[in-house]
């Protein structure tokens, strides 16, 4: 249930079939997210290449990389949500989902509701930023060098923090409905 | 602090409670990032106004990531992905399978071998566990060796994928005590050495003195191990990852590059190695990236959630208030350090060790600090900790790595456990060596 899950890289990724337009949305932000990553990779085997055989540095790497990491995780938190690969302690809720599992489901759609609560705050707490970026045309790197303007970073993570907190309804949603339909959730 | 002496007292129980409801909250099972960012939102709010602590939960998300450094996460990450897909773990396990087959316990001690060279190009312990899982496991077995042992010496020795760098740990360990990320690997060079030896003491004691516990037959004569290998196919075997550590770590050291783009070099020569050995298809190309997403992500959210509370831990005053706590406790530094030890292998029975680190860091630097201790030291003898935690039961994460790695139903948790612990006892003999002679983690790094 976290980063330490096991990975299976030779089956390919376990993604369930995007049921649905939702669904569909979350995973094409994540591949978006996967093409950021492989783009810095690039990014910076160029630059350190560059400054070692030419001397020659590409301007506005750091920067770009600093941003692109948070631009990363907000492109990518909804669909690490969706396949459940949040860490969390599984002491007492993966037993319970054993012993009592619709008291486990409720509990866990609880937890869900929180995380509603906590992403729908990221998202209400960037949106002033956004606006400010977007108003005063903010930009980061040296001016005259390199700039590059803030808003769309704050736009990806406005966004993805509001995604996830649907993303964490939906989870939500789908246990207390198990729950209530009394079906085992696997 | 507030200078009114109610206030500050009223602040600090505040923050006790919070740390409280957010252990509650952990135990009950919510991801751990939000349980963070929900209790210090919560905490920051009763101290101040809730658009002060709406504007902390912002600068959260926006702004503590924001830093060139944090790359190193997502690309130590790719790297181990990429070698974990490149079959460069098989080869490492035949090349010392062969040069190990005349000893007894040969194939353990290669497992142990080809981990601490497998770890100088991954930072992660599960890229390690899984890849070992598959690799030696089945291989122990099928030349007798009982599988208790086999699955054991697999999570044991995946330890040392956290203190030979590059380390995903280590560079956690940096950002938040502010200390350069290359000493850090530096400091874990030795430690892992010292670590991986005194694994290789244990396999070859158990072989001559306990054997029934190494093989299914009771004695060695059963294990008659191959010698498929010459030095020349061992050598080609072994070149791609020889190249790759040399071009991590030398640039890394020969001041080419820094850690971060140590990490983006790292993962693109990982990736060379898997393309060239067509190892590679789009589909696969795709599901390396994606994991790489999930667990990145998943780091750099408790990162973000952490920064938060740590802001929130700093304006309640406990952190200083439990340093003059401790200092006045006249507990002396090796009650510290033995008391805040047995609280970290306790957490990892829990918790994941990224969140361990997040979580206790924050409130015992200051300590560390005013102790005068060397944090480098320190933060060596945490990652040990961490990782002792997670091969103690009752839910220690590396096991259940291996277990769904291991994909056999005969092989129990339960034995998983059992497995470990020699080696959990040696860690805990190490980790005692290395808080006495620190010379052990700081010598390589101070040069």
């Amino acid at each position: 249930m976290s980063y330490e899950a096991p990975t299976d890289l030779e089956s390919g990724p376990s993604v369930p079939p995007p049921s649905s337009l939702f669904g569909r949305v979350i995973d094409g932000l994540n591949g978006l997210g996967s093409v950021v990553i492989a783009l810095v990779m690039v990014l910076m085997c160029a630059d350190v290449f560059m400054r070692n055989a030419f001397n020659q540095p590409i301007e506005g790497v750091a920067e770009m990389v600093a941003s692109s990491i948070i631009v990363i995780v907000f492109l990518q938190l909804p669909a690490t949500l969706r396949h459940g690969r949040m860490s969390r302690a599984d002491l007492f809720l993966a037993p319970l989902m054993v012993s009592r599992p619709r008291a486990g489901l409720w509990l866990r759609g609880a937890l869900s509701l929180v995380g509603v609560l906590a992403c729908a705050l990221m998202a209400y707490a960037t949106w002033p930023l956004f606006v400010r970026a977007w108003t005063y045309a903010e930009f980061f790197g040296v001016e005259g060098v390199f700039t590059f303007p803030t808003w769309p970073m704050r736009l990806v993570v406005f966004t993805g923090a509001a995604l996830a907190a649907l993303q964490y309804a939906l989870l939500a949603w789908q246990d207390w409905r198990d729950a209530r339909g009394g079906q085992r959730h696997v | 602090m507030t200078p009114e002496g109610d206030r500050g007292m009223s602040d600090l129980l505040l923050g006790f409670l919070a740390i409280a409801a957010m252990l509650a909250f952990i135990i009950l099972g919510m991801h751990i990032g939000i349980a963070l960012v929900v209790t210090s939102f919560v905490a920051v709010w009763m101290m101040r106004t809730p658009e002060i602590a709406a504007r902390f939960v912002g600068a959260a998300a926006n702004d503590a990531i924001r830093d060139y450094l944090f790359g190193v996460v997502p690309l130590f990450v790719l790297m181990g992905m990429f070698v974990s897909i490149s079959g460069v773990g098989r080869d490492t396990f035949d090349v010392f399978q062969w040069v190990m087959r005349r000893l007894r316990g040969g194939l353990g001690l290669a497992t142990v071998g080809a981990n601490a060279v497998f770890a100088a190009i991954t930072g992660i312990s599960i890229a390690s566990a899984s890849v070992f899982t598959k690799v030696a496991t089945p291989e122990m077995i099928r030349h007798g060796y009982t599988p208790r042992f086999s699955v054991g010496v697999v999570a044991g020795s995946s330890v040392l994928g956290m203190l030979i760098p590059p380390s995903l740990l280590m560079i956690i360990y940096g950002v938040i005590a502010e200390e350069s990320i290359g000493r850090l690997f530096l400091a874990g060079i030795l430690p892992g050495l010292l670590l991986a030896l005194l694994f290789c003491v244990l396999i070859v004691g158990m072989a001559y003195l306990r054997p029934a516990s190494l093989y299914t037959s009771g004695h060695a004569g059963a294990t008659q191990e191959s010698d498929s290998e010459t030095w020349d196919s061992a050598a080609r075997k072994f070149l791609p990852i020889l190249l790759l550590v040399v071009l991590v770590l030398g640039g890394l050291y020969g001041g080419f590059f820094t850690p971060t783009e140590a990490g983006a070099v790292g993962a693109a020569g990982a990736f060379a190695i898997a393309l060239l050995r067509r190892r590679l298809d789009r589909r696969k190309l795709w599901s390396v990236l994606t994991e790489t997403g999930y667990v990145s992500v998943s780091v750099l959210f408790l990162i973000i959630a952490a920064s938060l509370y740590s802001r929130m831990l700093a304006l309640t005053g406990l952190p200083a208030f439990i340093t003059t706590l401790i200092t006045e406790m006249g507990l002396g530094h090796w009650g510290f350090l033995v008391a805040y030890l047995m609280i970290v292998i306790m957490l990892g029975c829990i918790i994941d060790s990224v969140s361990i680190m997040l979580i206790v860091l924050p409130i015992v630097l200051p300590i560390v600090a005013s102790f005068g201790m060397d944090k480098i030291w320190f933060g060596v003898l945490t990652v040990v900790a961490v990782e002792i935690g997670l091969l103690t039961p009752p839910f220690g994460v590396s096991v259940y790595t291996v277990k769904s790695a291991l994909n056999n139903p005969t092989i129990t948790v339960r034995d998983i456990f059992a497995g470990a612990f020699p080696f959990v006892a040696v860690m805990v003999f190490a980790l005692f060596v290395l808080a006495v002679f620190p010379g052990l983690s700081t010598w390589l790094a101070r040069m």
